[in-house]
């Protein structure tokens, strides 16, 4: 085993443990069912753990690990369909460290050493994030003001910074504000309780420039390749868990006098699953590996994996579902919080076939 | 490593640069425009890989007591992209490395002296000899029978699906010679010379119209018991470790090649105008999704193998992959091809030469030659995923 693996191997065996201990299916369910649907207790122990800094650059107080393990991590917080805001966080750290700027340099501090949260606040549209439609930035005596609504946002209730993708009249520009009066956070109800959504409102609103017109495009591109890759990371977990369930009910559950499971039907549908989880692990690998050293083939890498592991995760769950026949269906049975993380997934940054294109662009030699 | 002097044993890339330095000249020397003419073209193959096993650069992946070069893994990877890379011709004769490793790992001494050298060279060609008309995927029922007469086995039955029986000059076969039972039991492995006297081949009309397999007939066949490989009653555990090499290591060079179709698919794509269409660029994204997973789970499979662990999930997993990937990248090139793609492969107007419409017809076998992908599926449910097995139980 290399160094890598070893490494990768005793991660996963730790959280793994404390993720056994610290989130089973009960502990999810009741806070998706509650009030407030994210563990601030377990995202303090990851954080002393060091997971939400494994990408970030030690210079940047981060570990230095890079996406390489992180998706290993992102894999197992899936597989227990961990309340935690990673995705967001991750992704906010890359665009900061993208950014390079002062303001992002104080943030990466805070997040890094508070373990302060922090979520992009952008457009959202099926071919990926773009500056938040009809969010304002004014730059006055006092600096920067923010107005405008941004009407759904990953992680929002668990956010202590947001970073708003806001127009400033010479091209649009990365902002930090803060919850306050004039930053109004009102949850939404989201089909995946376990990655809350909310929307914001923003009048007159202070704000801190972070990546200016000039290096907006390049901060958002990172931050949607780090969302992109830790969001497919953990589809595949939810899908390898979604499996395992299947794969364990057609071995218990009888009919007919004999296990499902010794039907092919039901065989053959458990055999397919193996076969898209693995493959989905192995892009999504190469993809982390792809982030770790920055090439021409990055992007292509990048949709290619989150188009399979997306899409991957909705089929194994809903093969799960059906392997389970009416349990499945049922509100007790927990196929449908995976199903919910899987299918909303899909949808939060970039839809599987829109991401297919993109790789097509890249991969097809040019004209 | 046959060549390896004492000055080259030093880092492991001194010693890549060493082989692979001799492999560029070689490659140099020999490699060039495949002859156009069929029979020559099997002979320009043949020539080219009897003086590669003379110069030592032949059998990367062998041990080098074995007549190979003993390379490491990634050695290995860089022995297959420098052959790909100028289209090497393939040894002309796949099934030889089915039987190479069972011969390496169980067969006698003599055995090993006898055969793996002409082998390598493309002197003598091998057919496999394991299905019949009664015993396919269900392989382990097959009835063809061996008597044993003193120091001969009498061979009597039939062999179907033979590829290379025409042109080989041995099967490796498995053959009963005791009691049908559970795991494969009174089955043996028996070296048969295809010149024997009472073997009849009946060549057999592919879907193509091609004639790549034949049926095999044995009348009284007389077999000499030294061609015997393992225990007698033993050759289906042996089989089997054959088939776990081929799934292995096969998967290296197929590597390279469905990266180099998948390239050439993109630029028939281009010419002809169906990248431009969002439906056709979907399916070129999911081909190419599958071509990069293919890569690593090979790679994933010859590591563990070459470490002398079981390939495990990785070669069951890609053995379906790559076979169902084979069917859908000729399925989106004849959609690529559109209007032509009703087009026989004899057209001189076909694209391409017909490759396309003809690997399509071909790639129907993907998903059921050497275990339907029904078998795949099951192998994987049971074997990797413990579900109960569907069959009866013997």
């Amino acid at each position: 085993m290399t160094a890598d693996a070893e490494t990768e191997k005793e991660l996963r065996e730790t959280l793994g443990g404390l993720l056994r201990r610290r989130c089973d299916i009960e502990t999810v369910a009741a806070l998706a069912d509650g009030p407030e649907s994210w563990d601030r207790d377990l995202w303090r122990e990851l954080v002393a753990m060091g997971v939400p800094g494994l990408t970030v650059p030690e210079e940047n107080g981060g570990e230095g690990a890079g996406f390489s393990l992180a998706v290993a991590a992102q894999e197992e917080l899936g597989r227990r369909l961990a309340p935690v805001p990673m995705v967001s966080v991750v992704a906010a750290r890359t665009a900061l460290v993208a950014a390079g700027t002062d303001e992002a340099a104080r943030l990466l501090g805070r997040v890094g050493s508070e373990g302060m949260t922090a979520t992009l606040a952008v457009g959202r549209t099926t071919d990926g994030w773009t500056p938040a439609e009809g969010v304002l930035a004014v730059e006055g005596s006092a600096g920067w003001t923010l107005d405008g609504t941004v009407p759904v946002i990953a992680d929002a209730p668990c956010a202590a910074v947001f970073l708003v993708a806001a127009e400033t009249g010479v091209g649009p520009a990365l902002f930090a504000v803060e919850p306050q009066d004039r930053c109004v956070m009102t949850p939404v109800d989201a089909l995946d309780p376990t990655r809350p959504l909310g929307a914001v409102g923003l009048t007159a609103c202070p704000a801190r420039l972070v990546a200016g017109p000039d290096a907006f495009d390049d901060v958002l591109r990172s931050a949607e390749r780090a969302a992109l890759v830790l969001l497919a990371a953990d589809a595949v977990g939810v899908a390898a868990e979604a499996m395992d369930l299947a794969v364990e009910y057609a071995r218990t559950r009888q009919q007919f006098g004999r296990a499902i499971g010794s039907f092919q039907a039901v065989s053959h549908r458990c055999a397919n699953m193996l076969v898209a989880v693995e493959s989905a692990r192995a892009l999504v690998a190469a993809a982390a590996g792809a982030l770790d050293e920055l090439g021409p083939d990055t992007d292509t890498a990048v949709s290619l994996a989150a188009a399979e592991a997306l899409e991957t995760a909705v089929v194994v769950v809903q093969g799960c579902l059906q392997v389970h026949g009416g349990m499945g269906f049922t509100w007790e049975h927990p196929a449908h919080r995976y199903l919910r993380r899987a299918k909303a997934a899909e949808a939060l940054v970039a839809l599987p076939d829109r991401l297919r294109e993109r790789a097509a662009t890249g991969m097809l030699p040019a004209a | 490593m046959p060549s390896a002097t004492a000055q080259d044993t030093g880092t492991p890339s001194a010693r890549r640069a060493h082989w692979s330095v001799r492999l560029a000249e070689f490659l140099d020397a020999h490699a060039g425009r495949p002859p156009r003419d069929k029979t020559e073209r099997l002979a320009w193959a043949r020539a080219f890989h009897a003086e590669l096993q003379e110069t030592g650069l032949a059998a990367p992946g062998w041990p080098t007591e074995a007549g190979g070069m003993g390379l490491d893994l990634a050695d290995q990877i860089a022995y297959h992209q420098q052959m790909t890379a100028v289209r090497a011709p393939k040894h002309p004769c796949g099934l030889s490395f089915i039987v190479a490793p069972t011969l390496i790992k169980h067969g006698t001494a003599e055995q090993k002296k006898r055969f793996l050298r002409p082998l390598l060279r493309a002197d003598e060609f091998w057919c496999q000899g394991f299905s019949e008309p009664d015993a396919g995927s269900d392989l382990t029922s097959l009835t063809t029978r061996a008597e044993r007469a003193g120091d001969e086995y009498i061979v009597n039955g039939q062999k179907l699906w033979t590829t290379m029986a025409h042109l080989a000059d041995w099967m490796f076969a498995l053959i009963r010679t005791g009691p049908a039972g559970p795991g494969g039991a009174g089955i043996s492995y028996l070296l048969i010379p295809m010149k024997s006297r009472g073997i009849t081949v009946r060549p057999l009309k592919d879907i193509s119209g091609g004639t790549h397999f034949s049926e095999v007939y044995f009348d009284d066949v007389r077999v000499p018991v030294e061609n015997l490989v393992g225990e007698e009653h033993g050759g289906w555990a042996i089989a089997r470790t054959s088939l776990g090499h081929e799934r292995a290591t096969a998967f290296l060079s197929d590597e390279f090649r469905f990266r180099r179709v998948v390239n050439e698919l993109h630029r028939l794509a281009k010419t002809s105008g169906a990248a431009n269409d969002p439906l056709v660029r979907q399916d070129l994204a999911r081909i190419e999704a599958s071509v990069r997973v293919l890569a690593s789970n090979s790679r994933r499979a010859l590591d563990a193998v070459l470490q002398g662990r079981d390939p495990g999930p990785a070669a069951s997993v890609n053995r379906l992959v790559r076979a169902e990937f084979d069917q859908r990248l000729h399925e989106v090139a004849l959609r690529v091809l559109g209007p032509d793609a009703v087009l026989g492969q004899r057209e001189p107007t076909a694209p391409e030469g017909g490759r396309w419409t003809y690997g399509y017809l071909m790639s129907r076998s993907s998903t059921i030659g050497a275990g339907t992908a029904e078998i795949q599926r099951n192998t994987i449910a049971e074997r990797v995923l413990g579900l109960p097995s569907g069959r009866k139980q013997a």
